[in-house]
């Protein structure tokens, strides 16, 4: 089967070396030419920077046998049209990068997004039906120091979901595919056959509550759940996503979420800046707030949810993101 | 008649300067020993924006327990320390004394009323920038017409007594002050003000100007207005929304270059703040009449969860 990732940065091209790795056949398009060109030449110089009982080792690997091209067109030029299109864009430029990718797009071919946060899959079906569409997400920190080279470094644990949006011949295909090269290329990764919207909530909870609570505060996981107020706001915002979450189709229980997914995180990583924290203090970049808490908070509005945690975090976040170079700073 | 000044830091140094200058007998009540042990000794300098006075004839002390009793006692210490306070401060509380909060914040009726009747509280506050630069010289930068208004907890002969002297006094000293006969709109309007552009301006670390200028930034204040004036309607003030939205662009200008108090607090100074008497108050009330506060609450935690942890705060380089 011929994939093509529709988005080759940091996580783009780690997921596409999993792939390649455990012998996919797989084409990159993505506009950053410097990148293209240095792994059509050399490769992709993959690391994975694996953790193991504290000690960090690298895996290193050379991998060949990409296609890669700046444009959906000249894609289809050389490679025709493709059985599956995995899109790694930023969540934002989703819709205008599925438009871009029609050239290579045919009747057969499956749409999957691999990408962080809600309301993907919404954007998704406005041009593959369900049963040619898979959703999923990555459980890895990823990094792209320099064109032709990217950096996965896994948390430990399960480092991919995905499955299709409906169960059908076309996304079982491919789902069985995409499973056996990302094992085979060294990601534990996990076909969800029945509940994938169980995990995508999963991981939006967590980002939602302890990424963007963290960022605000300018505080580690573990210092605001050591607060007593700041245990309170991580529980409020788990409580409304997972009315929200339930309210969605994908039952979750805010209490059981609180006693063991957001324990774990806790004692998982509460010494540790989550990725907001990185966007937002460390950069001053844009951060995935409208795809965390803004989405939630909209979806809440449509289903007559109340959710104003989320609603004003998403605010408070904005305003600090559109304001970084007003905002007050110590020297 | 006799009148101590409880907490005499900035504001309750120039509030007392100004009722010295109309002719009260004033007590200044402060552990701050350098300025009590200065004022008793040389007296006070106050600089106002006109001219510096030199008013000499306070009684200092570092405690209420020794001063006897009182026709009026002021409360200036935070409103945080009130309950600490009050048990000494009973020696100087007679019969006939009328006790006056004039602290930032909301509620502060409510906790004198814990220890004397209504009818002896007054309560109010000042729009008095203050500074105290050095012990014994304290500033005042006021802002133009009524900086000072204050209203019975409950209307009486004796706070009607000690309200109309107090008005007359701060007048007679210079400082342009009401006895309101309905003080709660204006004490309401302040804390519900400061709790939307003085939190959100702490909690998004921007400057007025540019927090109102963003469209989520304003949404955020209105947000926080709005639940505030529909608790003030609950607890019986008149709607204040009306006149509070109208304010929201004259505010922009006003504050547009500098940071509020309480951005100040969590920013520079690294100290606590008053997010308990004005959001956290908001939170109070709300729950007291079943208004819902969602806004207010976050802020609330928000807040006090950043000021409980200024040692861990990730400190950014840009």
């Amino acid at each position: 089967m011929k994939i093509a990732m529709y988005g080759s940065g940091a996580a783009g091209s780690v997921f596409a070396s999993y792939l390649r790795n455990g012998g996919a056949d797989i084409i990159l398009i993505d506009r950053y030419q410097a990148h293209m060109e240095k792994v059509a030449k050399d490769g992709m110089h993959f690391i994975i920077h694996q953790q193991e009982g504290g000690e960090y080792r690298d895996i290193v690997k050379q991998l060949p046998g990409f296609r890669t091209y700046t444009s959906a067109a000249d894609a289809f030029a050389k490679e025709g049209k493709v059985d599956i299109i995995i899109f790694m864009t930023k969540a934002t430029q989703l819709v205008q990068a599925i438009q871009d990718a029609q050239p290579v797009i045919g009747p057969d071919s499956v749409g999957v997004t691999l990408i962080n946060g809600l309301g993907n899959d919404d954007n998704m079906f406005k041009f593959f039906a369900k049963d040619h569409c898979l959703v999923g997400s990555g459980v890895l920190g990823t990094a792209m120091p320099e064109p032709g080279t990217c950096v996965s470094t896994p948390a430990g644990g399960v480092q991919m979901n995905f499955g299709g949006a409906v169960r059908s011949e076309a996304t079982d295909k491919a789902c069985e595919h995409l499973l056996k090269c990302f094992r085979d290329g060294g990601c534990d990764a996990y076909w969800r056959k029945d509940d994938i919207y169980h995990y995508i909530w999963k991981k939006v909870i967590v980002n939602s509550t302890v990424n963007t609570v963290c960022a605000v505060l300018r505080l580690k996981i573990g210092e605001v759940e050591a607060d007593p107020w700041g245990q309170q706001l991580f529980h409020q915002v788990i409580r409304e996503a997972c009315a929200v979450a339930t309210a969605k189709g994908t039952p979750l229980d805010a209490d059981d979420f609180i006693a063991h997914d957001h324990a774990d995180i806790v004692t998982n990583i509460g010494d540790y800046y989550p990725s907001m924290c990185q966007d937002m203090l460390m950069h001053q970049r844009q951060t995935e707030i409208d795809v965390l808490n803004g989405k939630i908070a909209e979806y809440g509005k449509e289903l007559g949810i109340d959710t104003p945690t989320c609603a004003i975090l998403t605010q408070v976040v904005h305003a600090i993101q559109d304001n970084y170079d007003k905002q007050y700073f110590q020297k | 008649m006799k009148i101590a000044m409880i907490g005499a830091g900035a504001a309750g140094s120039v509030f007392a300067s100004y009722l010295k200058m109309g002719g009260a007998e004033l007590w200044l009540v402060d552990r701050y020993q350098a300025h009590m042990d200065k004022v008793a000794a040389d007296g006070m300098t106050f600089r106002t924006p006109s001219c510096e006075f030199h008013l000499g004839g306070f009684h200092t002390a570092a405690s209420a327990e020794t001063i006897g009793k009182m026709d009026i006692v002021i409360l200036m210490v935070k409103a945080t320390q009130t309950d600490a306070v009050m048990p000494s401060l009973l020696p100087a509380i007679g019969g006939d004394t009328v006790v006056v909060s004039l602290q930032n914040g909301l509620g502060n009726e409510d906790v004198l009323a814990r220890y004397l009747p209504k009818s002896r509280i007054l309560y109010g506050f000042g729009t008095i920038g203050t500074e105290l630069p050095e012990p014994a010289v304290c500033v005042s930068k006021p802002e133009s017409g009524i900086i000072m208004r204050f209203g019975a907890a409950e209307k009486s002969k004796l706070s009607d007594e000690a309200g109309k002297y107090l008005e007359f006094t701060f007048n007679n000293g210079g400082c342009c002050a009401s006895f309101e006969e309905d003080v709660r709109p204006y004490v309401w309007k302040k804390a519900i003000s400061n709790s939307g552009y003085n939190t959100v301006s702490a909690v998004s670390r921007l400057k007025v100007g540019p927090l109102l200028a963003d469209e989520n930034g304003r949404e955020i204040v209105r947000e926080v207005w709005k639940e505030g004036c529909e608790v003030a309607k609950a607890a019986g003030v008149r709607d204040l929304w009306p006149e509070m939205e109208e304010e929201l662009p004259r505010l922009a200008e006003g504050f547009a270059t500098y940071y509020p108090s309480m951005a100040q607090d969590v920013l520079i100074h690294q100290r606590p703040t008053e997010i308990a008497l004005l959001n956290g108050k908001i939170v109070e009330y709300g729950q007291k009449y079943g208004v819902p506060t969602p806004a207010n609450s976050l802020l609330t935690r928000l807040v006090s969860c950043m000021q409980a942890n200024y040692a861990e705060t990730y400190r950014a380089v840009k």
